[in-house]
């Protein structure tokens, strides 16, 4: 039997070509076979996994004190007098500082003056003493006595007159000496009926109104005074203090602040669609910018009723007032300070939870596409907790389920899908949801 | 290597069908007539029928990617949707045409750098109708594209392949993967008969030759290969 000489058969055209139609039909093939092992339109998946998972509403705002004091200076003036310093406990109406105000002191002391000269007066007038009602009897008696005195002195010369022993002249001047006892005596009778029996009529209000008008400019000297005698308003301590006595303090200035370190607050805007989630009571978390990692508790104190618009860099946002008490007794959150807020409104637990990509909304309804055994299926799911990167499924999914991510547009129900075998750009998981 | 030497003159047609199993006796004959442009044409030809029948797949296959990304306002209009398989009718006609064309183009240039340094000195021009020649067996790949593509769904289209990815599931795209998919036996046979064409030319060792357009194109694939592959993974 004749050797098979290998290499001269290779160089033969015949073999060259049977090695092509090899080539060729083995490229056919496995192309074949891959289509039908790997047909279907790609997807990416997610499992539908169970997560601890609740609801928060994100805020940002500025730490400010529950309650403080900002004494502002009306004027120019020198402060005078401090008795506190930066730090130390106050107690409301406690004297803090004095600025200078020497017109204002004369102003007091004269109308102080005033209302006691008036109040003298009023007093002698409503509640008179035994001495004034003596000396107003003698008056009203010596009046009386000098009327009727001149009275008998007026029916002598008028018979005299008469006679003609008394000139015209002479009885005139007789008449008018009447006139004026008259009137003396009718001044001393009023005067000692209003002594008997206090004054009335006009005369009340009269003196009433101007005890009263003293009064009131006590009242406007003293509260003109305490703008320059500066007292605590509430209990608290001295948070801000820049000036010493002789300093000039410049109309506007803030230079003096009370407040309570431990009674802080937080009052945020919470955008109109997460304003509903938001209710009094509901607790919160408080990271402050400069106490990065570190996070306090509070608690939601106010939700405002009426929401506001507001304006920044020519984009309106509609936003709901809010504010948060904060708790923090290390005494490390100062005033002042920047601070994001994570306010819990549904509180932490297990939860069957889908990532958003999975979620579609069509016609009202939230529906899902399932992987199921190589084909697409639709699924109507009722969501629930929605959290930053997956939202809770009440109903229509089990866990392990295999939901298609960002599903292809033109998706039918019961088509042939393949899942890719590279992940897709999934959420990473957060503790904090 | 032993060289055909046969003296005989070969026609156009023997000059195409040859190269697939006496590409030596090709070259040879290419010494003396170089001549190129109507082998050219017929090639531009028929990759530019193989697939002509793969347009209209090609263009639904091209907005199914689209239609693929993440919602984007942008490229859901119809406008855009238009304008993708447009783009992609248009890329695939001019790939046909222009990829004969510019296989030559560049494969001549690489060889003329290596002639420059070794060989007896050869014309660009012939060395650009060798590799006309040497594009003939990704001229077949062509055809088993077209052939495979006809059969194959649209949702599978991206799947058609005469490259060792085949043997990586679709979607893969690690760097063995990418490498893979730059190994064409088809490309590697047309770069092998250009390294033959030169080295009949040129006078010099096809093992030589061969291995200088083997290393060019193996530092390409490694390095597209890297870059698709880094690419990809940042995408995902």
């Amino acid at each position: 039997m004749p050797a098979l000489d290998v290499k001269a058969i290779s160089k033969t055209p015949i073999f060259k070509i049977v090695l092509i139609i090899i080539v060729i039909a083995l490229i056919v093939g496995l192309n074949l076979w891959r289509n039908h092992s790997y047909s279907g339109q790609l997807v990416h998946t997610a499992k539908v996994e169970e997560k601890s998972m609740g609801e928060k509403v994100y805020a940002s705002g500025s730490i400010e004190l529950q309650e403080k004091q900002e004494v502002v200076a009306r004027d120019t003036r020198i402060l005078k007098q401090l008795y506190v310093k930066t730090g130390d406990r106050v107690k409301a109406g406690q004297l803090l500082a004095v600025l200078e105000c020497v017109t204002e002191e004369r102003m007091l002391a004269d109308a102080r003056a005033s209302l006691a000269s008036e109040e003298a007066n009023y007093k002698g007038l409503i509640t008179p003493s035994g001495e004034d009602l003596a000396i107003g009897e003698a008056e009203f008696e010596q009046a009386k006595t000098a009327y009727e005195n001149k009275q008998k002195d007026w029916q002598r010369k008028e018979s005299l007159y008469t006679a003609g022993a008394v000139s015209a002249q002479e009885m005139e001047i007789a008449r008018q000496e009447l006139m004026v006892e008259e009137a003396a005596f009718l001044k001393a009778q009023k005067n000692y009926d209003i002594l008997c029996n206090g004054p009335r009529g006009a005369e009340r209000k009269a003196a009433e109104a101007n005890l009263s008008k003293a009064q009131t400019t006590v009242q406007a000297a003293e509260e003109e005074i305490s703008h320059y005698i500066i007292k605590a308003d509430i209990d608290g301590v001295v948070l801000n203090l820049e000036n010493r006595p002789g300093d000039m303090i410049k109309t506007g200035d803030k230079f003096i602040i009370i407040g309570q370190p431990e009674r802080l607050q937080v009052k945020v805007g919470v955008s109109e669609a997460d304003a509903t989630r938001v209710k009094p009571g509901q607790k919160v978390l408080i990271e402050a910018a400069a106490l990065t990692g570190k996070k306090f508790s509070g608690k939601v104190t106010e939700v405002a009723g009426l929401a506001r618009i507001k304006e920044t860099n020519n984009t309106r946002q509609v936003e709901v007032p809010v504010g948060v008490s904060v708790e923090d007794k290390s005494g490390r959150l100062k005033a002042g300070y920047s601070a994001d807020l994570e306010i819990i409104s549904v509180a932490e637990k297990k939860r069957l939870v889908i990532p958003y990509e999975a979620l579609q909304k069509s016609k009202g309804k939230k529906q899902v596409w399932v992987y199921d055994d190589g084909k697409a299926r639709l699924q109507t799911v009722t969501t629930g907790v929605e959290g930053e990167l997956y939202l809770e499924v009440i109903k229509g999914l089990n866990k392990g389920d295999l939901l298609i991510l960002d599903p292809p547009t033109g998706l039918k129900d019961g088509q042939k899908v393949r899942k890719a075998t590279m992940p897709a750009a999934t959420p990473k998981d957060d503790n904090h949801d | 290597m032993e060289l055909e030497l046969n003296t005989d003159t070969l026609s156009l047609g023997q000059r195409l069908s040859r190269i697939f199993t006496s590409p030596s006796r090709v070259f040879v004959d290419l010494q003396r007539n170089h001549s190129w442009l109507a082998a050219l044409l017929i090639i531009s030809s028929i990759s530019l029928v193989a697939a002509l029948p793969l347009l209209s797949k090609m263009r639904e296959f091209s907005i199914m990617q689209l239609q693929r990304m993440p919602d984007n306002p942008a490229l859901s209009s119809p406008e855009a949707i238009n304008l993708v398989g447009t783009t992609a009718v248009i890329g695939t006609i001019a790939g046909a045409l222009l990829m004969p064309l510019l296989f030559a183009l560049i494969v001549a240039l690489l060889l003329k750098l290596f002639n420059a340094f070794t060989g007896d000195k050869v014309q660009y021009r012939k060395l650009f109708a060798v590799c006309v020649y040497a594009y003939l067996p990704m001229l077949l790949s062509c055809l088993i594209a077209l052939i495979i593509g006809l059969t194959t769904p649209v949702e599978s289209f991206g799947n058609v392949s005469t490259t060792l990815y085949l043997f990586f599931p679709p979607d893969t795209f690690t760097f063995p993967a990418m490498l893979a998919a730059r190994i064409d036996p088809f490309m590697l046979w047309s770069l092998y008969l250009a390294a033959l064409g030169g080295a009949i030319l040129m006078k010099s060792e096809v093992k030589k030759v061969g291995i200088y357009v083997f290393l060019i194109w193996l530092i390409y694939a490694l390095g597209t290969s890297y870059y698709g592959a880094l690419k990809m993974s940042t995408m995902v």
